[in-house]
């Protein structure tokens, strides 16, 4: 637990120095879903086996980031993001090769791990989980609701949707903001099994992604309450940050606030066996 | 598939056969449909594995995103609907297009052609859509044997492909070795005197058909070409024909004006100083028979003879 918190530490510098560096990006709304995507990807995945799509492509220097705190992606090659001829592009497109589909049209992740699931539940025949990370904005787009009818319908107990509940949008909170029950009403209603969580509690984000492939006929939704900004004090919560890079000013005060960060170190993420 | 010249068989009729006879010898290939199957005939697959086969219900968008996920697990989807229905999964298709995919769509039920079911039911900006995809292939078969040659080429090329049917039955006009490729046209009339070419695909090559039988009659010979490969077009082909013709081209489509082959045609030749005039659907049709729909249209055989006439 420890240790997902040191690598949540060096992701979130990731995020802040590779958004300032391009003075450009979305690092608001990839800190709200840090702690989340740290506990996946470094306690749970399976690398070149499970499947992880960024359904809300705007947190890719979140995703990017990731890669980076796991050695894959140097930061040197990091601090390309956004830059003409940089496969570290603004939305992740599969120019970077750990990014399987374009994205960043939002609503649409969801119908894309759905295939995948369907793929390995029905023609592989395998154990691979495919996780989609969704934003709570992006769940007005009636694409995902069509996805969530038809995951249901095909008991695809393999897909994991997990919501990342900010509560605000880019223009203006969202509607239902931190109503995590009316998120859970209408998954249920849809013919999700549901886990609402703290997003940034590691004690509460592990169990719940335990149950990942164990909902006997249902797909999984993680309903997670987070923050926009999470850790960076004058940033959390705040509308007006959305798609925003820090100055270098505030990117110095920001690295200040997140603590210390041991950066020489990377973190393995685990290989099927 | 074995088809007899003449025979009648709708070029969707023959995807879905296409299909059946592909899936034995290739495992690869997966189906979805949103919900029409007995009129894309996907259903032909889904009976022949069923295994393979995925009902996707009435919901295009999240098809073509299903469709884009199983291409990254090595299989080759063919995904199906009406082609007017497949433009609200237009984004889908676009974000498909940026992720190096390999994925197969089938739009059914293209143009004015349908017929009865009126014009919220015809596809008519289909091919202005998928041509403004980076990397896409558009073809558009006018008879069942270039479909099941098309549908075959589609399977064995990687990339997003495009495959244009049309609901009522026309005459097969290709021999069963007839070859195809994507990028390829084929020449059915020519003779050393003609004096325009008309270019056409899928439908409305059987109006050029009739138009030059008739032209011919009236001393006029006119070149017909099928560009069943709409994008990437037989610019070569084309323009030899073009250039061997008066340098003067018709094309006649059943889609709307903007954005179809005859724009694509157009593109292509219009800077060699080739001469282009387009036939296509400019007007806002409603129910009615193909025949009467074609005809209000302007892209019936007898609007082609009346424009070769005023061209030449």
């Amino acid at each position: 637990m420890l240790e997902l918190k040191e690598i949540a530490r060096l992701v979130r510098y990731y995020i802040l120095t590779c958004t300032t560096k391009a003075g450009s990006g979305h690092p608001t709304s990839s800190l709200s879903a840090t702690d989340l995507m740290v506990g996946l990807m470094f306690n749970q995945f399976r690398l070149g086996f499970d499947r992880l799509i960024f359904s809300k492509g705007h947190a890719s220097p979140l995703f990017y980031s990731l890669y980076a705190a796991a050695g894959l992606l140097k930061p040197e090659e990091l601090y390309t993001l956004r830059k003409f001829g940089s496969a570290i592009e603004g939305h992740p497109t599969p120019k970077f090769k750990l990014a399987e589909v374009a994205s960043g049209s939002l609503g649409q992740g969801l119908s894309v791990g759905l295939g995948m699931a369907l793929n390995a539940k029905y023609l592989d025949k395998t154990s691979y989980l495919t996780y989609v990370l969704l934003g709570d904005s992006e769940l007005a787009e009636g694409s995902n609701w069509e996805a969530m009818s038809l995951a249901a319908h095909y008991k695809l107990n393999n897909l994991i949707a997990i919501l990342d509940v900010n509560r605000l949008g880019q223009a203006n909170p969202t509607m239902h903001g931190w109503d995590l029950a009316a998120y859970e009403a209408k998954a249920q209603a849809f013919g999700w099994a549901t886990k609402i969580i703290d997003g940034h509690d590691f004690n509460q984000i592990a169990p719940a992604l335990s149950l990942a492939g164990t909902t006997a006929s249902k797909p999984l939704m993680i309903i997670a309450k987070t923050i926009k900004g999470k850790g960076v004090s004058f940033l959390e919560d705040k509308d007006g940050w959305h798609g925003k890079a820090l100055s270098e000013a505030d990117y110095h005060l920001a690295i200040k606030k997140l603590g210390k960060i041991n950066l020489g170190k990377t973190w393995t993420i685990k290989s099927a066996n | 598939m074995d088809y007899k010249i003449g025979e009648l068989v709708p070029t969707r009729l023959a995807y879905g056969q296409a299909l059946a006879e592909l899936g034995a010898a290739n495992k690869q290939i997966v189906v979805l449909d949103a919900e029409v199957k007995n009129s894309t005939y996907a259903e032909l697959f889904a009976k022949a594995f069923p295994e393979r086969f995925f009902e996707m219900f009435i919901a295009e968008q999240n098809m073509i995103g299903v469709g884009l996920g199983l291409s990254k697990c090595n299989k080759i989807p063919f995904v199906s609907t009406f082609a007017a229905f497949l433009t609200r999964a237009f984004d889908q298709i676009r974000m498909a297009a940026y992720s190096q995919p390999n994925l197969k769509i089938c739009g059914s039920h293209a143009g004015v052609s349908i017929g009865e079911d009126g014009s919220s039911q015809m596809g008519l900006e289909d091919l202005a859509m998928m041509r403004a995809l980076p990397g896409s292939t558009v073809l558009y078969p006018a008879d069942a044997i270039a479909t099941n040659k098309l549908v075959k080429l589609m399977a064995d090329h990687s990339g997003l492909d495009y495959l244009r049917t049309t609901r009522p039955p026309t005459p097969v006009i290709y021999k069963n070795d007839e070859e195809f490729i994507i990028g390829g046209s084929h020449t059915l009339i020519s003779s050393a005197t003609d004096q325009l070419t008309i270019v056409a695909a899928g439908i409305t090559l059987h109006q050029a058909i009739i138009a030059a039988e008739k032209l011919e009659k009236a001393q006029l010979p006119v070149r017909v070409i099928d560009a069943y490969s709409v994008k990437p077009l037989d610019v070569t082909g084309l323009q030899a024909a073009a250039q061997a013709t008066n340098n003067l081209v018709l094309i006649v489509e059943d889609h709307r004006i903007e954005g179809g082959l005859g724009e694509a045609v157009a593109g292509s030749l219009a800077p060699l100083g080739i001469k282009i005039h387009c036939l296509g659907v400019d007007k806002i049709p409603g129910s009615g028979k193909a025949d009467e729909l074609m005809a209000y249209e302007n892209i019936s055989a007898n609007a082609v003879v009346r424009m070769v006439k005023s061209l030449l």
